[in-house]
């Protein structure tokens, strides 16, 4: 019988006083996929950094087995290192290098390898390879951790999340490069709160409730795919114009103009969405709406208080707590409180901000932006690490805003939100096309 | 902009603006003979070798690293060019025993003004990726990551500072308000990554980099440094 390449049991991991996961045992041979998922906040990135060796260096604790091959290795992560690479959720946490080229190289020196750059063609990035890392998008920091992970030709992979800031075509070269990994006899493990985007490998699965597992075995659908349109209310959009920008170009230094010339209107009550590719600068015509970057050239017209949710929340955070985050413009009303439910925080109002999962971060960040109630809201990749469930709770929260005379402008790559907007623009060449 | 954010800002594009390209790729040789001369031109002192350095390095810095380097790389140097002068007026005014003229307080400033600007155009030719491969020769394999995650982590806080003071000012914060989570931002951003590159940080690293040389810049940095060599010794002659 074959020996399984990843092993692991884990009787109890986690942050003392805090949250745990407990009796989790899995193992996957070569080739093979293993999906964990389960609601926002229950357990999966928790699961990834015991097996990569991480929690104790987080400061958790772990107890429990990790066995490559049969052969039980010390939870030490330099130790794991050589046998698991791990990709976390936000990639631009995984790197170290300044440049594209330098972080790919060091990676590849720390595994024992020669860099080889005309290896990162392939993943479309050789013509980036000297851009600072700090000015390319989180798509492409995903693409970089992607070759780091297939070069190193470690045994196990482990993938928290790796769709959430991958548009579709990008989604679709991963998979290439998931089945080049797959073919050669890895092991993948991979952290999705979308089981059916993986449908097509018929991978294990173990599906984590409040950190303990409630399904472990082959594949199972049953989930109900997410139904916009019929939580979408009829909505008449006004003629007041929230917000204008006409003519609008920016450039980051040293750069090709990365908006060329983007006209768009929000009107009260409207909800648009805005897609392209990764990189095409999405990210940046949100701030340069919001006005955190000045346009070069053309003219940003607000008219009224404006509120812009980054796709890394830590940097729209004002207080260390959620409690304060939320209730620090008003005492807690009834229309507070409903968001507070609605988004599934009640449990994690005093628990600070810096121990929350990634996607419990990003509902607190919304829920705060939508109880201080204002009149243009833009946010940026507000679905990534959300569940359907909290999706749900999401788009019924951006249709009542939108009710109550607010506009929202969505940027985003999560096929889900397709049937929530008014109007749906794609970025691309830095000139806005509108879809419908 | 509050002030602070200015600061950052100008800091940012002063020293972390460019990847590895224009006058970082020039010859370690070539960047330590322009360091040599250049300095060697400014011990001098002569309003003629500061014009000439003050021309040079403006020139250099923007040709390499572009105009809105010079912009923000001018406005830093005028902060203690602004403070000497000011400093050695004011202590004239104090009647303290020196005998300064305007014209000497002009060229205190100018003084530090063009070794301000030339400290900012030495920063900018440091390159982490030869430090890297520096330290693994040397054998201090394990620091050799040092270089390039600070030239990674640096900019990256700056960036969020700036990012999460200007988010601030969009949600309607005071800057004095937004300071303590935009410095907790940076904080964090560098716990996140001790933890996910945990294995990048502390492994160690047994090959190069590659990293290529600019024989454009080396040339153009090594006829400054011999210009600056030829008008030290006219001027010592």
């Amino acid at each position: 019988m074959q020996r399984k390449v990843l092993e692991a049991r884990i009787y109890r991991a986690g942050y003392k006083g805090s949250f745990i996961i407990q009796n989790i045992s899995l193992s996957i041979g070569a080739g093979e996929i293993l999906l964990v998922t389960g609601r926002s906040g229950s357990g999966k990135s928790t699961l990834l950094k015991s097996i990569a060796g991480l929690i104790e260096i987080d400061g958790g604790f772990f107890d429990g087995v990790i066995a490559i091959k049969g052969q039980k290795i010390s939870p030490n992560p330099l130790v794991l290192s050589k046998s698991i690479f791990y990709v976390p959720q936000e990639p631009w946490y995984g790197i170290v290098g300044y440049t594209v080229q330098t972080d790919y190289c060091h990676t590849l020196s720390v595994y024992g390898k020669h860099c080889k750059l005309e290896l990162l063609e392939a993943y479309g990035l050789l013509s980036i390879a000297n851009r600072v890392v700090y000015g390319i998008s989180a798509g492409e920091s995903q693409r970089l951790l992607w070759a780091e992970a297939l070069e190193t030709d470690t045994l196990v992979i482990l993938f928290d999340e790796p769709y959430t800031y991958i548009d579709l075509e990008g989604r679709a070269v991963f998979k290439k490069y998931l089945e080049k990994a797959l073919s050669t006899g890895r092991a993948v493990v991979v952290v999705d709160h979308m089981p059916e985007n993986w449908e097509d490998y018929e991978p294990y699965m173990l599906v984590l409730d409040r950190g303990k597992p409630s399904y472990y075995g082959r594949f199972r659908s049953g989930v109900k795919a997410l139904d916009i349109r019929s939580l979408r209310r009829e909505r008449a959009t006004s003629l007041d114009v929230l917000l204008e920008a006409e003519n609008v170009w920016f450039s980051y230094h040293g750069h090709d103009p990365v908006l060329r010339g983007v006209d768009l209107s929000l009107r009260r009550r409207e909800i648009i969405g805005i897609v392209g590719r990764n990189g095409t600068g999405k990210t940046t015509l949100l701030k340069v709406l919001a006005g955190v970057y000045n346009a070069r050239r053309g003219r940003v017209r607000r008219r009224g208080s404006t509120v812009y949710v980054p796709e890394n929340p830590l940097l729209y955070f004002s207080h260390p707590l959620p409690r304060e985050e939320i209730f620090a413009a008003e005492k807690p009303s009834e229309k507070a409180l409903r968001i507070v439910r609605a988004f599934d925080l009640e449990h994690l109002l005093d628990k600070p901000l810096a121990k929350l999962s990634s996607g419990e971060r990003r509902r607190v960040a919304l829920a705060s932006a939508l109880v201080r109630g204002y009149s243009i809201y833009l946010l940026d990749e507000p679905t990534g690490g959300l569940d359907r469930y909290t999706v749900e709770s999401l788009v019924e929260a951006i249709a009542f805003i939108a009710e109550t005379g607010s506009g929202v402008i969505v940027a985003h790559h999560d096929p889900r939100l397709t049937g929530l907007f008014d109007a749906e623009y794609k970025l691309e060449g830095g000139s806005l096309q509108c879809i419908y | 902009m509050h002030i602070l954010g200015s600061l950052v800002y100008h800091v940012f594009r002063s020293l972390f603006v460019t990847g590895e390209k224009g006058i970082r790729l020039a010859h370690p040789f070539a960047k330590a003979f322009f360091i040599f001369s250049t300095l060697s031109l400014f011990s001098t002192g002569y309003y003629s070798s500061l014009a000439f350095l003050l021309v040079a390095t403006m020139l250099l810095g923007a040709v390499s690293n572009g105009y809105r380097w010079l912009y923000s790389s001018s406005i830093l140097a005028l902060i203690p060019s602004a403070w000497y002068a000011i400093t050695a007026y004011l202590l004239v005014l104090a009647g303290l025993p020196y005998s300064y003229g305007l014209l000497d307080i002009a060229l205190i400033g100018l003084r530090t003004y063009t070794l301000s600007l030339l400290i900012l155009l030495y920063a900018s030719m440091v390159s982490p990726a030869r430090l890297y491969n520096i330290l693994l020769r040397i054998g201090a394999k394990r620091l050799s990551v040092a270089p390039i995650l600070t030239w990674r982590i640096v900019p990256q806080g700056l960036v969020y500072v700036l990012e999460s003071l200007a988010i601030g000012r969009v949600k309607g914060e005071s800057a004095s308000k937004r300071l303590a989570p935009a410095m907790a931002s940076l904080l964090e951003l560098g716990e996140y990554v001790r933890i996910a590159s945990y294995y990048k940080i502390y492994g160690t690293p047994s090959n190069k980099i590659p990293v290529s040389t600019s024989m454009k810049y080396s040339v153009v940095l090594v006829a400054v440094s011999i210009a600056s060599i030829l008008l030290a010794y006219c001027i010592a002659t």
